[in-house]
């Protein structure tokens, strides 16, 4: 029943012209950020997203990106540091367990280069962002890599005696390298 | 004199000895300072303090660990009965492994830990060791013990020297410091 359910979704979404969307292999997927601490650079992951991605490079109007992050799965191979970013102070995972980014438009920039447009919500503020990615499509495998800087006090990260640059930077690198299948 | 000679350390191990001394004394006070600290970036800075300083401790005291072994120590006082004169070695020696294992267990803390560490905020030090809670849980304890070890050992040190000093009236305190003149007996 189940099986026959998503087979003719599958169909709905195929005859309406519609490909089922991109979701990322865990595995072989990475989406986090880079920071700084004391003016050295510290590589960041999430274990725990989901990514949908409706994207056609030929049908930019009706390509969507929804990513959803769990903050709590915040892992930059320091336990402490981990602990750290969950506080109050940082992610705030007890009150704002996800950030979520939604896309609301695409634009080409030839060849395989792309930007997305969208609205970042961190701790319950939502900001516009533009990704810049390369999409690339590989038997039945997609590969989306793209990386923004934004600015972690933007979105409260990083409040009272941390709001300044003096030991954590300002500048956050998102950094998105996501195989798709289908 | 620069070197040691039979009766008195030489100015270069003096000056190891007391600013080596100086430094222990300030990583006390700073290491239980910035342990209490709460969670902010000065907790951060006063950590970068301790970890640098305790990495030039390290270096320093394996530049004197290489001018006293290219230099003759003072003879003990004949006075001296020879289990005293063994206790004092091994407390030596064992002064030396600590100031050596304590900074290195620092080290691991901070790799096992996987903070960038810039020394004085400038200069780059690669980790030593793999990230994992389990080690540095591990480090931390070794970390620990090795300085309740060395605050046995100082006690020891300092009470030593000043029974030299107070109770024998030898020279064994006044040939460290820094400004005494020995006369040759």
């Amino acid at each position: 029943m189940k099986k026959l359910l998503v087979a003719s979704l599958l169909a709905l979404w195929t005859s309406i012209g519609i490909a089922a969307p991109w979701t990322p292999d865990p595995g072989r997927s990475r989406l986090g950020f880079v920071a700084t601490y004391e003016g050295t650079g510290f590589e960041t992951v999430f274990r725990e997203y989901r990514a949908s991605i409706q994207f056609d490079p030929k049908q930019l109007d009706t390509s969507a990106i929804e990513v959803t992050v769990n903050l709590d799965s915040v892992d930059s191979a320091s336990t402490d540091r981990d602990e750290g970013m969950r506080d109050s102070e940082w992610f705030d995972v007890a009150n704002h367990p996800q950030a979520t980014f939604v896309s609301t438009g695409f634009s080409a920039h030839g060849g395989d280069q792309f930007e997305v447009k969208g609205n970042l919500t961190i701790k319950d503020t939502t900001l516009p962002i533009v990704i810049p990615f390369t999409w690339q499509t590989e038997a039945d495998e997609a590969r989306f890599t793209g990386e923004t800087v934004v600015k972690r006090t933007d979105f409260k990260i990083g409040t009272g005696e941390w709001e300044k640059d003096e030991t954590i930077g300002f500048d956050v690198k998102i950094v998105i390298a996501l195989i798709l299948t289908r | 004199m620069l070197r040691n000679s039979v009766y008195q350390w030489g100015t270069v191990a003096k000056t190891f000895h007391w600013v080596i001394a100086v430094w222990i004394l300030g990583m006390f006070v700073l290491g239980w300072v910035m342990v209490n600290w709460p969670m902010s970036p000065t907790k951060i800075k006063l950590f970068v303090w301790h970890k640098s300083m305790g990495l030039t401790i390290l270096s320093l005291v394996l530049m004197r660990l290489i001018w006293r072994m290219r230099n003759i120590d003072p003879e003990s006082p004949r006075t001296m009965p020879p289990w005293e004169q063994r206790a004092a070695r091994v407390t030596h020696i064992l002064l030396y492994v600590v100031m050596i294992a304590m900074p290195l267990s620092g080290w691991v803390i901070n790799s096992a830990a996987n903070f960038p560490l810039k020394l004085y905020g400038a200069i780059p030090i690669p980790n030593i060791a793999p990230p994992g809670k389990a080690l540095q849980t591990v480090a931390e304890g070794v970390h620990l013990t090795l300085f309740w070890t060395l605050s046995m050992l100082l006690a020891v040190h300092v009470g030593a020297a000043l029974r030299h000093h107070f109770v024998q009236r030898d020279d064994v305190l006044k040939r460290m410091l820094p400004f005494a003149r020995i006369g040759r007996r």
